[in-house]
């Protein structure tokens, strides 16, 4: 999915270029079912314009979703890895993102360190209802990594 | 035999690489392993084994057999209808109305297996191997076919083919060699196309196949003198007096046999954590998985090295496991080395380098394991088998490890 | 040293003669003086094989989930050091292994020696390491010797230990040894991290190229406990392929310690079990540096407590961006 130029003059929010260095970059955004899925669903069905070069996992909770997860997206090629899911305290499953939390906070301190830039993981909180909300989110994400341009990393 | 003075080497290695991609042990962080030798590479051969043997540049740990991508050609279908796909031809045009059309089925929809097979290899020359190292090719050859054994492997003879071996006799030997224990020794030329011996300032060197004579045609060689001569087999019988010989070979296979259910296989397995260390380390274990790993329509075999000690080695697609048991699988590799490969191929799968000793994370003991099951000693409690400078199996002498000296002397043997 | 020797024989021998258990797994002489193995004693002419000496390096926790040949029901006595006792506890923890079976004896340590640091000063084999003291004495089977500085010989991690004495034991062989306080430090971990993401991306890159997969470090690891059906041999799915180079290497380390997060004290089994020497500690420490930075915690310490990620506190301060 490249975003072609012309998006660029449609959207009102900024629209990462999606072609860097000839080839598109790759984000994947893990949302879970509940919250962030549905206001990224939000978002498209009220046209809020959003970058193109993003592909979505939906799973049932935050909870669910492993570290490894991410550590294999960037292994397969990745180059930025957004995961959101339900604020805490209204988990549809009530402890699943608690327990998710932890372990995204680690993973977001282990990421570096593993010669990843950390611009390129990034975990938050996204409800049914924030519809712009997510638009904000994953539009400065993408831009973000846009801006760093594909992995180069040789290690993972 | 010729003659190659010690300043040379690195000239040699040079001149090798010409022709061929030299393989030289090499130190690395305190490691000594086989690398690719470049010019200003420092050949590593004070240390006598490398940590893993050569075998990874003949037998790679993975490797593509071949690579396929799967295509779907065309829909033989019309679209919106279960109405096979017709093309209309005119075949004529004679006039108004044209001439007869005739309705003919379009081809059937077809999948294409595109299949890319992969067999390069590059010509090699390992320098600075060992006798147990080489002796582990000439082993897997037996294996891999095209000398006489079952089953003929073209990716392993591509490699195989154009690899030569030349071979470093050993000086020191370490305690837990024992290439003499199961018919090899430290100055075995079996797999050698050179086998180089140390001798003041140089080395000796003596070809012993076709390749061989073929490198000892650089002029950098040098006549060879009696003296040196004589001090290479001096080195070679001094480094023979070194390895024990810790159990009877006449004895071992059936002795296996007979023990195959021995509850001593438990005790002996006991502190092995099933891992995978002795078997990749190993200059002459073999078995392999073959794999298929697939993205969506495209994708490679692999083949990738295996070992017994893997608890899914016989896990079957049924979910039955034969070798569930740790103690199982621990037979199953004493028994393939030295019982079952023997039978097929009337030789040992074992060339006495004591990699599996050193590397095991619980120093299980090979020859411990031989002496016990191979039926030639009843297992009592702190008997040692094997150790430096026992010349025929004889108990170790005491070693001493910690305590304070004012405790006085505590020997403890080596299990 | 050697009177702790003497009282793990003479609690092995007791716990055995009156039937309290069943095995007791311990330390012992390897193939040659200057090696020590896991020693499982039945009886006691095998208890007179134990020892006590700073060569004492495994985690004998690594055996107690499943990879003994006793019955499920067996009573099991351990030796266990500070950080091995830190893994039982992790086990215990998680209700992993059963308190009532288990005998401990947990021994105080002064420091356990890197025997890599020996043999690299040597070109020939070490066949011998004796230890007065404070004075290491290595020999190799031509007679080569050398002397060493005890506390220079320790494992790195030795010197930044934090628990050398047991945290759960049924009795303790000796005194306890003075224990550290102060924050956790982690100074192994320092050069590493002055690294920029590039150099650290080459680093791990040439590190993990030498892994041969071989299982070691997982299958020594005592709170692996997946270990015969670890996730890394999954074919269907496959998380790690049969490629053995770099990604696949490092992601296979990854699935190792991440799953142990909250639960692996850095007690290095799996640096010591590794053959080819890949410093696993730059993994595996960073990551509790981390948890204690996060959480002020540290595993296998008591034994009410609850692995870290398997717990959570409502105010949690984290994801607040």
């Amino acid at each position: 999915m490249v975003a072609s130029a012309q998006n660029k003059e449609a959207g009102s929010a900024a629209v990462s270029e999606g072609v860097v260095q000839g080839r598109p970059i790759k984000v994947v955004a893990i949302l879970c079912n509940w919250c962030s899925y549905a206001g990224a669903d939000g978002a498209g069905t009220a046209r809020l314009s959003q970058p193109h070069d993003f592909r979505i996992v939906r799973v049932p909770c935050t909870g669910r979703v492993d570290p490894l997860l991410v550590f294999k997206a960037f292994e397969k090629g990745a180059d930025g890895v957004l995961i959101s899911g339900c604020h805490p305290g209204d988990c549809h499953y009530s402890e699943g993102n608690y327990y998710a939390r932890r372990k995204f906070e680690l993973l977001r301190r282990m990421v570096p360190h593993l010669g990843i830039e950390p611009e390129r993981f990034h975990y938050t909180w996204v409800s049914a209802s924030e519809a712009a909300r997510w638009q904000e989110v994953v539009t400065t994400f993408v831009t973000g990594v846009a801006e760093l341009g594909p992995r180069e990393g040789r290690a993972l | 035999m010729k003659f190659l003075k010690e300043s040379d080497l690195p000239a040699f290695l040079e001149h090798l690489s010409g022709e061929a991609a030299v393989v030289a042990p090499a130190k690395v962080d305190g490691m000594v392993r086989f690398l690719p030798w470049s010019p200003g590479t420092e050949v590593e051969l004070e240390a006598l084994l490398a940590r893993q043997s050569a075998k990874e540049f003949i037998f790679p740990q993975w490797e593509t057999f071949l690579k396929f991508r799967y295509l779907m050609v065309c829909d033989a279908k019309r679209p919106g209808t279960t109405e096979d796909a017709k093309m209309e031809l005119r075949l004529s045009e004679e006039g108004e109305g044209g001439g007869e059309v005739v309705a003919v089925p379009a081809p059937a929809a077809h999948e294409l297996l595109m299949v890319g097979a992969e067999q390069q290899a590059v010509s090699q020359v390992i320098f600075g191997l060992r006798p147990c190292d080489a002796r582990g090719f000439v082993q897997m050859d037996r294996v891999f076919g095209g000398y006489g054994g079952f089953y003929f492997d073209p990716y392993y003879h591509a490699r195989r083919s154009v690899a030569t071996l030349l071979v470093v006799s050993c000086h020191e030997p370490r305690s837990t060699c024992f290439c003499r224990g199961v018919g090899g020794g430290p100055a075995d030329a079996e797999g050698a196309d050179v086998l180089f011996t140390r001798v003041p300032e140089g080395f000796v060197a003596q070809a012993f196949s076709d390749k061989g004579a073929a490198v000892l045609q650089y002029p950098g060689f040098e006549e060879v003198s009696e003296p040196q001569v004589a001090a290479a087999e001096q080195s070679k019988a001094r480094a023979e007096e070194m390895v024990s010989v810790p159990f009877e070979l006449e004895s071992l296979r059936e002795g296996l046999r007979a023990n195959f259910e021995s509850a001593d296989w438990q005790e002996l397995s006991r502190r092995c954590i099933s891992c995978g260390t002795c078997t990749y380390v190993c200059p002459n274990c073999y078995c392999f998985n073959v794999t298929d790993e697939v993205v969506e329509t495209q994708g490679e075999r692999l083949r990738s090295w295996d070992n017994c000690f893997n608890p899914s080695y016989t896990l079957e697609a049924s979910g039955h496991n034969p070798r569930d048991a740790k103690p199982s699988r621990f037979r199953n590799r004493f028994n393939h080395k030295f019982w079952y490969y023997p039978e097929k191929y009337d030789s040992l799968l074992c060339s006495g380098c004591g990699r599996c000793i050193t590397y095991c994370p619980t120093r299980i003991d090979i020859r411990e394991v031989l002496s016990v099951m191979g039926g030639n000693e009843t297992r009592a409690a702190g008997q040692a088998a094997g150790g430096a400078g026992a010349a025929d199996g004889q108990v170790a002498a005491d070693a001493k490890v910690g305590g304070d000296a004012a405790d006085g002397e505590e020997s403890q043997h080596g299990r | 040293m050697s009177d702790r020797q003497a009282i793990i024989r003479e609690l092995a021998r007791e716990a055995l003669a009156e039937g309290r258990i069943d095995c007791f797994v311990g330390w012992g002489p390897g193939y040659d003086g200057s090696q020590v193995i896991p020693v499982f004693a039945k009886d006691a002419a095998e208890v007179e094989e134990l020892q006590w000496n700073p060569l004492c390096h495994h985690n004998l926790t690594m055996f107690l989930k499943r990879k003994m040949a006793e019955p499920a029901d067996a009573r099991i006595g351990v030796c266990v050091k500070g950080c091995d006792s830190r893994t039982l506890v992790a086990l215990l923890q998680e209700g992993l292994v059963d308190r009532e079976r288990l005998y401990i004896v947990g021994v105080p340590c002064d420091g356990v020696i890197d025997r890599r640091k020996i043999d690299r000063e040597f070109a020939a084999e070490v066949v011998e390491v004796g230890v007065n003291g404070d004075t290491v004495v290595a020999r190799t089977a031509a007679g080569a010797e050398k002397h060493f500085d005890r506390p220079a010989l320790l494992l790195d991690q030795c010197a930044a230990c934090r628990f050398p004495n047991p945290r759960v034991a049924d009795d303790i062989a000796g005194d306890t040894v003075p224990e550290p306080e102060g924050e956790p430090v982690w100074p192994a971990l320092e050069e590493f991290e002055s690294l920029s993401p590039a150099e650290k991306d080459g680093l791990l890159a040439a590190v993990f190229s030498s892994c041969i997969r071989c299982f070691a470090c997982i299958h020594a690891c005592p709170v692996c406990y997946c270990w015969d059906q670890c996730v890394n041999r999954s074919r269907t799915p496959a998380l790690v392929g049969q490629r053995v180079e770099t990604p696949e290497n490092l992601m296979f380390q990854l699935v190792h310690i991440f799953h142990v997060a909250g639960r692996c004290p850095s007690c290095g089994a799996c640096d010591r079990a590794c053959p080819v020497e890949i410093p696993l500690y730059l993994l595996h420490q960073k990551m509790n540096k981390e948890l204690y930075d996060m959480l002020g915690f540290e595993a296998g310490v008591n034994v009410d407590d609850r692995p870290a990620l398997q717990a959570f506190n409502l105010d949690d301060p984290f994801g607040q961006g």
